[in-house]
Order: C-alpha cells, then structure tokens, then sequence
C-alpha cells in the first residue's frame, strides 16, 4: 500500500476522527495561545499601571479558562 | 482649554518642585472625570495612573491613545461575528449539510470555537488599543507601542532635547471628530515621534510648546 492509497483509505474510512485530531490540535494552540496573552497582558499592565489594570488581567485570565473549558470539553464531549 | 502653567487662586503658593506639580494644581480633577477616564484616549493629568519607567517626582501631564474612532473596523467586525451565528447555525441544524455520522455535538462545538475565537479577536484588539500610548510628562515624552502581542516598542526623549512639535490633520472623518497625527521633531539625528490618531492634536502641540517654552526658561534661570 503506498503512502496515496494509505491517506485515501484513512480519509474514506475516518473523516471524524481527523476532523477531531484537527480541532484539538487548533484547541491547544488556542490554549497556548491564550496562556501568552494572560502573560503579556500582566507585563502591559506593569508597564502602564492603571486602576482598571486588574480587570485586565483578570478578563485575560477568563479568556485562559474559556479556552481550557472548550478544550477540555472537545476532549470529553466531542 | 486651561493654561496649565498658570496656578488657580487657591493653589498653594510655596515653591513647587516641578511644572507637573503646577499643572496639577491648576487642573483639579472632577469625579466624573476619573470615573470616565480609563478608556478615555486623552487624558489630561490622569489620576492614578502611572507607566514602567516613571521617576519619582514626574507626573504625567498628558496621556494619548489612538481616538476611539480608529477602533470602529474591528468593533463592527466583532459585532457581526456575536450575530452571525444567530443566523448561520440554525439554517446549518436545518439543512442537514453536516453528514449523518458526525455526532450532534458538533454544532455545540462549533458555537464554542467560533465565541472562543471572537473572545479572543476583542481582547487582543482591546489590549493592543489600551495599551499603545504616548505619555508626555513633565520632564520627558514617552511613546510605547505594541505592534503585536509579543513585540513591543519604548522610545523616549527629555523635553528639552524636542525640537519642533506639529500636528497633521485631514480628511472629513478627522476633522468632524478632532483627531489627527502629531509629529515631534528632536534633536538627535532622525528620531521622530509620531503620535497617530490622538484626539485634539492641536491642544496636544500648544501643551506640549508651553513644556518646551518652561524648559527653555528653567535652563536659561
């Protein structure tokens, strides 16, 4: 079986299964994605301190929780 | 537009310590004003705020961000990407274009990613708006611009190392709503500020003349 007919079949016979694989994948670059952003967010707000500064901080730290429940409801759920 | 040199009648009349402290006493900030002034894109001796690389003793006569106006594209974008689901998802539940063997969760799935995705559209605008300023104390010119979440740009002059400060308006939108460009000229070889988008630039250039007059006459006594 060569490497065309091999991906042929799997796509024919599992198109569920890559489409999850795919959406994990995305899931946890969102996850990584989000857990940088929560750390930019605290050095910016280190770098222009305002009074609303941990409100910031604390809705990119919602932000981080809301990727990790979608990504850990894929996983269970999905 | 209040002269911020000149003391009020009730300002303390003992030496001050610095233009800041004068421009503070001339310009007492209402409730109102602190209660708005957070996202605010100009602040006029803002209260309670403060930056990195701040001094003891410096305060902050002006803070600029890009006036609000410039956040209108992704706002509008965001707004579409909350409502278009309202309408996209049912009609897709209807029209049975998702094949028969994935299973039903797969448009729960799909709601959450797409207001993950959005969530995180607004915060990264947000904090790349919020974040992106021009300060202007009383002894320097401070422009901090993140380009990106990851990549950030500090620049810094003294007052008295400014040489020419102009604004640059046009166009309907920025004259109807009082924005524009402000470019600081120094004396160092090609280092030029520029604020983009700052609201009232004019007022931005007569303060930030009137810091580089009181330089001049602090240097000169």
């Amino acid at each position: 079986m060569t490497i065309e007919q091999f991906i042929t079949t799997f796509l024919q016979t599992t198109p569920f299964a890559i489409i999850k694989i795919l959406v994990i994948i995305l899931l946890l670059l969102h996850l990584s994605f989000s857990f940088v952003l929560m750390r930019q967010t605290k050095l910016m707000t280190h770098v222009v301190e305002a009074q609303i500064s941990p409100l910031l901080y604390s809705i990119s730290i919602i932000h981080l929780l809301s990727s990790l429940f979608v990504f850990l409801w894929t996983m269970i759920f999905f | 537009m209040p002269d911020i040199f000149v003391s009020s009648p009730t300002a303390n009349t003992t030496a001050s310590s610095g233009s800041g402290q004068d421009v503070a006493r001339a310009n007492p900030p209402n409730k109102f004003h602190l209660h708005r002034q957070f996202f605010s894109a100009y602040h006029f001796m803002p209260e309670g705020m403060r930056f990195e690389t701040q001094a003891p003793g410096e305060s902050i006569i002006l803070l600029l961000r890009r006036h609000w106006i410039t956040n209108f594209f992704w706002v509008a974008i965001t707004v579409i990407f909350l409502i278009l689901p309202l309408i996209l998802f049912p009609v897709v539940a209807i029209s049975g274009i998702i094949p028969k063997q994935f299973p039903g969760s797969i448009l729960t799935l799909l709601v959450f990613v797409w207001y993950l995705l959005t969530f995180s559209y607004v915060l990264v605008n947000f904090v790349l708006w919020y974040f992106t300023v021009a300060i202007v104390t009383n002894e320097r010119l401070v422009e901090i611009d993140f380009i990106n979440i990851l990549y950030k740009k500090f620049a810094e002059t003294r007052i008295a190392r400014i040489e020419d400060v102009t604004n640059r308006t046009g166009g309907f939108i920025r004259s109807l709503l009082d924005y524009g460009d402000v470019i600081v000229q120094t004396a160092a070889k090609e280092v030029m500020f520029e604020f983009h988008s700052v609201p009232h630039p004019e007022q931005v250039v007569r303060i930030m003349n009137e810091l580089m007059e009181k330089e001049g006459e602090r240097r000169e006594s």
